[in-house]
């Protein structure tokens, strides 16, 4: 070396050999390094670290599914979480040993510790992947759990890393001042940077509560035009162009495209347009929930239930205590005193207060398998329904059973607004597909036939009213996008600007005349039919409590919320 | 208290402490009894019983109850001089500003008297400890330590390094060297001063970064002086060729760099403790602005 080299040289060998460090580090891989001098030290170590890490966890995991889904009982998850997270971790840190004194027996590494770190970086990231899956939200922003899962993180990696180096050290007689740092502790700290600013970005940018309050029923600037909403599920606009009725209404409408991001989940799909709220908010997420022993209430979604699932510590259950928290579209119509009628529609349970007229989708079901359904509310609009089943594949005969009911309200309950779920397309296709793949062409022709049908039945519906909003859905499995078509519009054409489900709702009251909650997406599309002035307010209208009593059956609030489909 | 009103009261102390102690209880012929006396009494900066005493009161122990350790610790360097000195070594001519031991006493006197230091550390060592709480640290602690530094892994192993160096000298090789033979040294005296004040682990691991950065710090600074002062001035005067250092390593100013830096990580380090440590911020001031 000469007296040439670059003025940093000398302090980066200083640093090299331990100088100009903290010994921060150092007392934790000394202490470590204790457990090494007996023979069974190494397991002592590894099951402490375990019990650490996985009692860490645990609370963590407790607390945040505590914070999303406050009952005191939660605790018991933790307890729960406790043993089964220790042993994984004991496994893990007991092969991961195994494989690092095999290593470095065959070939001693030019940069153990490097590599220990490396090691112990990547170990804590597939675990944390691990564990990701299981808590996944759908609403695709962090939750509370993944939030303490990168916690854990940190944590295993702060547990492993100077573990992984003490082996290192020892394997090699190396005095521990080769450690120049323990380089977990500043890695630690960027992690812990990531993760603060990842919260802080999780929480400014989650789809926030709308504090949940009844009001007064919100008024009516004036009275709106009659409207009607109709959704086709498993039409697209290619498909929907079979029919020339359907063409001619498209010709003439303004065509918003949409985005749906869970469109392969019904629930939280259609309770997203209807309501205008995340799924996650109202408390639609899967189609199933899970009991653990020992809390009375199920989870809808709940981390590593797999694992408590094969221990019988937890069992899948049906929920029948999830509600719908915000009102849909006829909901908000009906409560400022809108006449409006609905049929086959999503959220349709609980009942907001006795305005809208529902002819829920399983009392349609119901009439088709030939039963006289009991669940009709409010009040007695079993008449609407036409006593003769139309023939037919089911999704089919749905349709057609749902537009004559609507014909029928039309007659007896003369409307401002209807909505009008379809999905007859829909339930084909996916059928087809699930089942016989050779049934598919065949499918297809009854699709375009059932499309034709569709299309004079809807202009048949059209002509008697002033506007029509055509939600044109492709389906569930399907990858084409999703539209929303105003009709009759006069600027037609499709939009470039795309929106999200979520502002439907919005828009259509806006259209009604009513306000918008203020924790509403608010529409960013030009307005075709100038609607009027935007009024906006902070609380939802009174919800009748009354007919969520024990009256009515609870498959109707399960099928409402997007179970049992 | 400062670290100046510190030393100007513990110097005279340690000065006839290390008499007192220097030949212990046992009769001890008069040629070799002076040639140890002579070592020790020898005008020195006495920076490690400082360092000993300082850090115990820094962990809230009295410094006088130290006392017999950190003389110790000096008898222990003494030691490493005298055999420093010796012709088949250093073949040194003064040592802090008078004649080595084996110009006046002669070799064998003078390795005896050097043997007889060194055992005499330990033995003190060993009685100063029943004295002092155990609650953390234990006599083996002590021992362990202090031999740690003086043996193979410590100023022995360093002071072969030094005679036979490597044919390339570089950092690493110099590093060995003066990390042995100076900063073990520092290491145990700062160490055996927080065991006797059973200072908490985490402290245990600063005072070791402490004194290991300060060790170093004080061998370059040697270097320095070395280049830029004079015998007259160092006290110290040799015949052997001269060896390399890290200064005709990096040059004078990479040095001053290197050294300041490490003052800085010192002083750093020092923060972390109770209250700040203002007393060995005071001894490494005092050993900063040293001239010889």
């Amino acid at each position: 070396m000469s007296a040439g080299e670059a003025p940093d040289d000398l302090k980066k060998l200083l640093v090299s050999r331990g100088y100009l460090t903290s010994p921060v580090g150092r007392i934790f891989v000394r202490r470590l390094q204790d457990y090494l001098k007996s023979g069974r030290g190494l397991v002592r170590l590894q099951i402490l670290a375990a019990l650490f890490t996985g009692a860490l966890l645990s609370i963590l995991l407790g607390a945040a599914i505590l914070i999303q889904d406050p009952r005191p009982e939660t605790f018991l998850l933790s307890i729960y979480y406790f043993p089964v997270l220790s042993l994984f971790l004991f496994f893990l840190y007991l092969s991961l040993s195994g494989i690092l004194w095999a290593a470095f027996r065959v070939q001693p590494l030019t940069h153990p510790i490097r590599l220990s770190r490396l090691l112990g970086l990547a170990v804590s990231l597939i675990s944390a992947f691990m564990l990701w899956k299981p808590i996944f939200m759908p609403s695709g922003l962090l939750s509370i759990p993944t939030i303490a899962l990168l916690f854990f993180t940190l944590a295993v990696y702060a547990i492993l890393t100077p573990a992984l180096m003490t082996l290192t050290l020892t394997r090699y007689h190396l005095p521990i001042e080769n450690l120049t740092r323990a380089r977990p502790w500043m890695i630690g700290a960027l992690l812990t940077f990531v993760i603060v600013a990842v919260i802080a970005g999780n929480t400014y940018l989650s789809p926030s509560l709308p504090g949940f309050k009844e009001g007064v029923p919100p008024t009516l600037s004036s009275m709106p035009p009659r409207t009607m909403v109709v959704i086709l599920d498993g039409v697209s606009i290619r498909g929907a162009k079979f029919s020339s009725e359907l063409e001619t209404i498209l010709s003439r409408s303004t065509i918003v495209p949409y985005t749906d991001d869970y469109r392969s989940i019904p629930a939280v799909n259609w309770t997203e347009v209807t309501t205008g709220f995340p799924a996650a908010v109202n408390g639609v997420q899967t189609l199933d929930a899970i009991q653990v022993l020992g809390i009375e209430r199920p989870f809808t979604r709940l981390p590593l239930s797999s694992i408590l699932r094969t221990l019988r510590i937890a069992r899948r259950s049906i929920s029948t205590h999830t509600a719908r928290l915000c009102p849909t579209l006829w909901e908000w119509s009906a409560s400022a005193g809108i006449p409006s009628n609905v049929v086959n529609t999503w959220s349709s349970w609980p009942p907001w207060n006795q305005s809208p007229r529902i002819v829920s989708n399983l009392e349609l079901l119901h009439r088709l398998s030939g039963e006289k359904s009991k669940a009709f509310q409010p009040g007695n609009i079993e008449e609407n329904i036409p006593d003769t089943i139309p023939a037919g594949a089911p999704g089919f005969a749905l349709d057609k059973i749902a537009l004559e009911t609507l014909r029928a309200m039309r007659e007896n309950h003369p409307p401002i607004l209807e909505v009008l779920y379809l999905p007859g397309c829909d339930i084909a296709f996916h059928a087809a597909v699930r089942n016989d793949l050779s049934d598919l062409l065949e499918t297809e022709n009854l699709l375009t036939d059932q499309i034709r049908y569709l299309g004079v039945a809807l202009a048949d519906l059209a002509s008697e009213t002033t506007r029509v909003i055509l939600i044109l859905h492709p389906g569930r499995t399907s990858s084409a996008p999703s539209y929303l078509c105003l009709y009759p519009s006069e600027s037609p054409g499709i939009m470039n600007e795309t929106v999200t489900s979520m502002e439907i709702t919005p828009a259509i009251l806006e259209w009604l005349h009513l306000p918008v909650h203020v924790s509403m997406v608010r529409p960013t599309f030009a307005d075709p039919w100038n609607g009027s002035e935007i009024r906006t307010v902070s609380t939802f209208p009174p919800r009748d409590n009354s007919l969520s009593s024990g009256v009515r059956p609870p498959l109707e609030e399960l099928r409402s919320l997007g179970y049992l489909q | 208290m400062s670290f100046q009103h510190f030393s100007e009261r513990w110097l005279p102390g340690i000065h006839d402490r290390l008499q007192a102690l220097a030949l212990g209880e046992s009769s001890v012929p008069q040629r070799l009894a002076s040639a140890a006396i002579e070592s020790v009494t020898a005008p020195g900066k006495r920076i490690r019983p400082l360092l000993t005493m300082a850090t115990a009161e820094t962990f809230g122990l009295n410094a006088e109850r130290v006392l017999d350790l950190g003389c110790a610790m000096e008898f222990v360097h003494v030691s490493s001089l005298i055999l420093d000195d010796l012709p088949c070594m250093d073949d040194a001519i003064m040592r802090r500003g008078k004649p080595a031991c084996h110009r006046t006493h002669g070799e064998d006197i003078a390795i005896l008297a050097a043997f007889g230091l060194l055992s005499r550390a330990f033995e003190i060592v060993s009685s100063a400890v029943h004295g002092l709480p155990v609650e953390r640290y234990a006599v083996r602690d002590y021992i362990e330590t202090l031999s740690r530094a003086t043996g193979f892994s410590g100023m022995v192993g360093g002071q072969v390094q030094d005679l036979h160096p490597p044919e390339h000298i570089d950092f690493h090789s110099l590093e060995y060297i003066h990390s042995h033979k100076t900063g073990a040294l520092f290491v145990a005296s700062a160490s055996c001063g927080a065991y006797a004040a059973q200072a908490k682990l985490k402290h245990l691991e600063g005072i070791r970064t402490f004194s290991k950065n300060l060790g170093l710090a004080f061998q370059i600074q040697d270097d320095l002086l070395d280049v830029l002062s004079t015998p007259a001035i160092t006290g110290k005067e040799t015949n052997t060729p001269h060896r390399k250092t890290f200064v005709d390593l990096f040059g004078v100013e990479r040095c001053r760099e290197a050294v300041d830096t490490l003052f800085e990580t010192v002083e750093d380090t020092l923060r972390t403790f109770p209250g700040g440590a203002p007393l060995l911020q005071g001894l490494v001031e005092h050993v900063r602005r040293r001239s010889s």
